[in-house]
């Protein structure tokens, strides 16, 4: 009995702190930033935090403005709508953030996110006119831009 | 001097002569040309092939399977009755990419719907002075796509889609860096925003009837110096979100049913200098929300039934309201601090319970619009199940006598008894 009972109290806490992605609810959720409700699948973002908490957003630039001015703690991890299979969500590490201005992204800083791996001759939608950002690049600029 | 004048004025009649007599001459040498299933010229790509500027051509009834049809003339396309463009849902249908094009009284239908390419049944391009007029779009991606494009006039349209059942929808009508463009009694439904605007400035939107669209009626992100006259709003994700513009008109248009969690009639955020008057914002479940917005004036709006009627976030400041009318909302304003820098000032509230023993039409004590209630619902939204109990009514007559919670500085100091209209 009491077996079984550690068994149910563990199975509760490790539900409780999971840490798993979690799918962006596409024409219902709602931006953690900006309020925006988000409907376009091939942007969207999503942070968790350590403790599990999942925020989500409709643009790498309102996860980017998030983390730059409400204080966190450190994320369990970032996550970004892939671009090239819109509606699946993929983590920072896997990912690489590209700037394109053909490209109208919801909040309008035209950031977006591919697999890391992604054959090149997958983003010749995109002319070839992107360019690689680094994580940290994508928060000065919409720092610069938005924080004026 | 007179002389002068005299001379002036023939010439300006002259020129007058000589321009009407050019433009004569140039219908003189316009023609029609007619594209029918049973003719010559069936398709409408080879009616274009055949038109010079000027031209028109004239489409008879019946269902053209056409997409991608580039307009690189100055020419006006008009439909007969029942002239329907259909877009197999693949691609676009038609690339407007010259100057002074008319498309009158057709249908497009089907423009296909592409995660990569925002298809649109009308694309206007890079050019000007384009008039879209008096059409029927159905389940289309995106309706009309204005890229670049200015003193375009989209009149009298009828675009609808089905987006509240697919997974994907585009705009109705979207606008992207465009100038002096204006969109006027158009029906607009089913899309993702109704009307979107980006980047674009002197946009007159007048009397369109934006419903149940995904996301909003009218949007605008980073978009200056526009108006919008009496529209209707009603039913959709939320109303209209104005957000990083300045400088909006928004007078006399209706937000309406916009139930939900986090829905709203009106939405500002981050917006400067603008103008809000005679909107009836009602049956939402907040009227307005505002955040990190200053220097509007709000005046002579009607907030009825609504959940909140302003929810006002404490990073916005310097606006007035004033001459507002407030009734029966279930909270009038609710904030998420004590202080405050927005200036209320002779609004009607039907909750205020206060006398005029003066006779001068307002009320003695001014009136606090925030109540309690609100302000724990703000921080735990989870009591507002205790809406309505007494439990909460002893603790809003005793914070009424006297404030300790409720921002003090919020207040409407001169109450009007009696409804503004």
């Amino acid at each position: 009995m009491q077996k079984i009972f550690l068994i149910f109290i563990s199975i509760f806490i490790l539900i409780g702190c999971s840490t798993k992605v979690e799918q962006i609810n596409y024409n219902k959720d709602v931006c953690a930033y900006c309020g925006m409700m988000i409907t376009d699948r091939k942007f969207g973002a999503e942070l968790i935090t350590k403790k599990g908490k999942i925020f989500k957003y409709d643009s790498i630039e309102c996860l980017a403005a998030y983390t730059n001015e409400i204080e966190i703690e450190e994320p369990h991890s970032l996550w970004f709508a892939d671009f090239s299979t819109p509606g699946v969500l993929i983590q920072d590490k896997e990912s690489k953030i590209i700037r394109s201005d053909e490209i109208q992204s919801p909040m309008g800083l035209s950031f977006l996110a591919v697999k890391k791996n992604m054959e090149e001759n997958r983003t010749n939608i995109l002319n070839n006119t992107f360019k690689e950002i680094k994580w940290g690049e994508v928060k000065e600029i919409v720092k610069a831009v938005w924080e004026k | 001097m007179g002389r002068s004048k005299r001379n002036s004025e023939s010439r300006m009649g002259k020129i007058i002569l000589l321009l009407t007599l050019l433009f004569l001459f140039e219908h003189a040498n316009s023609k029609i040309i007619i594209v029918s299933k049973n003719s010559g010229t069936s398709t409408i790509k080879s009616g274009i092939e055949n038109a010079n500027h000027g031209d028109t051509i004239l489409i008879k009834k019946g269902i053209y399977k056409e997409n991608q049809i580039i307009v690189n003339k100055s020419i006006s396309i008009i439909g007969e009755n029942d002239a329907e463009i259909d877009g197999e849902n693949k691609f676009e249908i038609l690339i407007l990419k010259t100057d002074n094009i008319q498309i009158k009284n057709i249908h497009f239908k089907n423009a296909g719907i592409s995660y990569l390419k925002d298809n649109a049944a009308i694309r206007i391009e890079g050019v000007s002075d384009c008039t879209i007029k008096n059409n029927k779009f159905t389940n289309n991606y995106f309706g009309i796509y204005l890229s670049k494009a200015n003193n375009c006039k989209i009149i009298d349209n009828e675009i609808h889609s089905n987006g509240a059942s697919e997974s994907s929808s585009g705009n109705g009508v979207h606008q992207w860096y465009c100038k002096n463009n204006e969109v006027k009694n158009n029906n607009i439904s089913g899309h993702r925003d109704g009307i979107y605007l980006e980047f674009s400035r002197n946009s007159f939107i007048e009397n369109n009837k934006s419903e149940n669209n995904i996301r909003y009626g009218l949007h605008f992100m980073y978009s200056d110096s526009c108006k919008y006259y009496s529209n209707i709003f009603s039913n959709n994700g939320s109303g209209v979100a104005v957000m990083y513009s300045n400088n909006i008109e928004m007078i006399s248009n209706r937000f309406e049913n916009n139930w939900g969690s986090a829905s709203f009639g009106l939405l500002f955020k981050d917006i400067r200098n603008s103008y809000v008057a005679k909107n009836i914002i009602y049956k939402n479940t907040i009227g307005l929300h505002m955040e990190a917005s200053s220097n509007l004036v709000i005046e002579k709006n009607i907030f009825k039934e609504n959940g909140w009627g302003i929810k006002l976030m404490a990073n916005s400041t310097d606006n007035i309201f004033t001459k507002n009318n407030f009734f029966s909302n279930s909270f009038d304003v609710s904030t998420n601090s004590r202080l405050n820098y927005n200036k209320f000032e002779n609004n009607y509230w039907d909750n205020y319970k206060g006398y005029d023993l003066k006779k001068d039409g307002i009320g003695d004590t001014p009136y606090r619009p925030v109540n309690l209630f609100s302000l724990i619902t703000a921080s735990t939204p989870a009591s507002l199940v205790l809406l309505k109990s007494h439990f909460i009514d002893i603790l809003e007559i005793s914070e009424k006598i006297i404030p300790v919670l409720t921002p003090a500085k919020l207040l409407d100091e001169k109450p009007s008894m009696k409804t503004i209209l």
